[in-house]
């Protein structure tokens, strides 16, 4: 329980989905081209203070929070319970995201008078659970058939996935003029660990019968796809301390080619209609995984409808005697409820991820020898709108953000951004990036209303990390 | 600048704090999911009971095994049970059913027996409800096997039973399960 209790603190504390609003564009900080290869970047070259370049968690649930099931408010904790089980739809999911940057650089490449390519590059290990919460389940589970008697309970509610891999990518930003820049980066994945079982149909009804009070019907068609599991399950246990360790130098090998692997691309671009106007847009991990290594697939598969047992006389037509009879039954319910484990190998498509805006920048700094802008000089303000999807098993989920961003002083910037999704309409976020001599450090965290009390928040995140990046010399 | 700003970012997510929440609350988590499943049935015409003497007894009987009781989950979890039998009987003899229920050593757990009387060849309902709670569940719990024994009594006007006899005997029979998880050790 206490594990239950730190899992719901971490879906509360660092939340939110995968959405990076705050980074998006945020050309003054490498990893923005994480998000689109096509970021205008202004470096001569950058390299990530190694495993604190990018550190990022997030979790997030959707229509529920943990204040909502954990308020120390006096209602009783079953019908705060109630609520949630009652109020949360299908629709709702959960969801936890972890990136960690194990190494990250880049330089400008090109003819020495124009240096207009940008070779960025990179490992880093990602996180990613997300499962919809399996309405159905918790309902039949929470107050069994007797008051559900003609309801079809949708065993397809149970669709969930997770990975643990880690991505090594490069990536070629290519500026072709004043207005275009875009960029391509090619990823290598390693999938540590994955499950999957996205593909769930079925149901479980009980009806009025005729022979007898009622019928229950199985129909379950359900599959649990597994990469990486087998072989931890199957490691000497001597102890879960034991374990852990071993678990965690098996993982490490994985880490470099040693997974199953897949191959991925992002691709994006940044076009100026006109000088001050900015219109961006990127794909990221359009890519798959194939499963060849340590794979297990579960099923439980089958149809059967039970209306009890007649159990009295071998004569019953049927020529059957009545143990024959009883063994049949035993025997149905015993397919049914069996697991068959196969070994299978299993694709599984990676959660692409679409990034646009369209901003406008203005106000140049005003010099003071001469009350007047150098023509020369950045503008110092931006104003847009970003819109964020990410590709999941049901459906897409989607944000929008408005964003205000400020070069607040030549060696600090910040940006604002307030952003609307699945799991807030009010979600306030700031980041900043500060560049002194050539260290770059910067720190994002969003739904900051939510700080003073994290438990009401459905989701925040923090990113953070540390860069060491040569500027382009003005022209 | 800067100087200032960092730290005071840094302080608002490290004071961010979980304020008026009580997670040990999980502690007291008490769900209450009531299951109901068919459970035995019958159906046969008074010709299964062919006896041509009319002061005959006529005995049927089966086994059944039952051992879900002993299932781990409803072990700890079932606090409440209620077998409900609706025995339809249009045939002109008395019945009775008895259930005995055994353990695995072969002893008697428990035994209960539903009598029915008839009214000529009109249809005749009779209901029995078995509810087993504190030590006659734990009885149930350690059942692994059932035998379900039906009895003809002689006919009160000595007529026999033949193919063409009227009536039928049926039986309907279904389980409610009461269960309680919670997170303390039953």
């Amino acid at each position: 329980m206490k594990k239950l209790c730190i899992l719901f603190i971490l879906f509360s504390c660092f939340a939110h989905a995968q959405n990076k609003q705050l980074l998006y564009n945020f050309t003054d900080i490498p990893q923005s081209l994480l998000l689109n290869p096509g970021a205008e970047v202004n470096y001569k070259w950058h390299v990530g203070i190694p495993l604190l370049s990018h550190l990022h968690a997030s979790a997030g649930a959707s229509g529920v929070s943990a204040y909502d099931l954990f308020a120390d408010n006096g209602i009783d904790f079953n019908e705060k319970l109630r609520r949630v089980v009652y109020n949360l739809d299908r629709k709702d999911y959960f969801t936890i995201n972890q990136q960690v940057e194990i190494l990250s650089g880049g330089f400008a490449v090109g003819k020495s008078f124009e240096r207009n390519k940008y070779l960025s590059f990179g490992l880093y290990q990602e996180l990613d659970v997300h499962f919809y919460y399996p309405r159905d389940y918790a309902i039949l589970a929470y107050e069994g058939n007797q008051g559900n008697i003609g309801r079809e309970f949708d065993l397809g509610d149970l669709n969930a996935k997770g990975e643990l891999i880690s991505v090594l990518h490069v990536g070629l930003t290519t500026k072709v003029n004043k207005k275009w820049t875009y960029g391509v980066r090619g990823k290598i994945y390693s999938s540590l660990l994955n499950f999957k079982s996205t593909n769930n149909s079925g149901r479980f009804v009980t009806t009025e019968g005729t022979n007898n009070f009622y019928n229950h019907t199985f129909d379950l068609d359900l599959e649990l796809q597994t990469s990486g599991y087998a072989s931890l399950i199957d490691l000497d246990n001597d102890g879960q301390n034991d374990w852990n360790k071993k678990a965690i130098k098996e993982l490490r090998k994985r880490v470099l080619f040693g997974g199953n692997l897949g191959l991925g691309v992002d691709f994006g671009f940044t076009y100026h209609p006109k000088e001050q106007w900015t219109v961006t847009g990127s794909v990221q991990d359009l890519g798959f995984i194939h499963h060849t290594k340590d794979v297990e697939t579960y099923t439980l598969k089958g149809e059967y409808t039970f209306e009890g047992v007649n159990p009295l006389f071998p004569n019953n037509g049927s020529g059957q005697t009545a143990d024959e009879y009883w063994q049949e039954i035993t025997d149905n319910f015993e397919d049914l409820f069996e697991l068959d484990t196969i070994t299978k190998n299993y694709t599984s498509w990676r959660s692409p991820k679409l990034n646009g805006s369209a901003s406008y920048k203005y106000g140049k700094k005003i010099l003071k020898e001469c009350n007047c802008t150098a023509d020369d000089s950045d503008y110092l303000n931006e104003v847009g709108v970003q819109l964020f999807a990410i590709g999941r098993s049901r459906r897409p989920q989607l944000a929008v953000t408005a964003f205000y961003y400020r070069r607040l002083f030549s060696f600090l910037s910040g940006k604002v951004t307030y952003t609307a999704d699945g799991f807030s309409k009010t979600n306030v976020g700031v980041g900043l990036s500060s560049h002194i001599g050539n260290m770059n450090f910067y720190i994002m965290a969003d739904n900051l209303f939510e700080y003073q009390n994290i438990a009401k928040a459905q989701y925040a995140s923090v990113q953070l990390g540390f860069n060491y990046i040569f500027p382009m010399e003005k022209k | 600048m800067l100087k200032r700003i960092i730290p005071v970012l840094l302080l608002l997510i490290v004071t961010s704090c979980v304020k008026d929440v009580d997670f040990d609350q999980v502690d007291d988590i008490s769900i209450s999911p009531v299951l109901e499943s068919s459970l035995i049935f019958f159906d046969f015409p008074a010709s299964e009971f062919e006896e041509p003497t009319g002061t005959a007894i006529v005995t049927v009987g089966d086994d059944l095994e039952l051992d879900v009781f002993n299932d781990e989950f409803l072990r700890d979890n079932l606090i409440k049970a209620e077998f409900f039998f609706e025995i339809t009987n249009s045939i002109d003899r008395s019945f009775r059913a008895d259930i005995i229920m055994y353990d695995e050593n072969d002893q008697i757990t428990y035994a209960f027996a539903i009598d029915v009387t008839p009214n000529g060849n009109t249809e005749v309902i009779t209901t029995h409800t078995e509810l087993f709670e504190d030590a006659l569940l734990e009885q149930l719990k350690n059942t692994i096997r059932l035998e379900l024994v039906l009895n003809m009594f002689p006919s009160a006007s000595g007529i026999p039973l033949n193919q063409n006899s009227p009536g039928n005997i049926k039986m309907r029979s279904k389980a409610t399960l009461f269960f309680l998880i919670d997170t303390e050790d039953n």
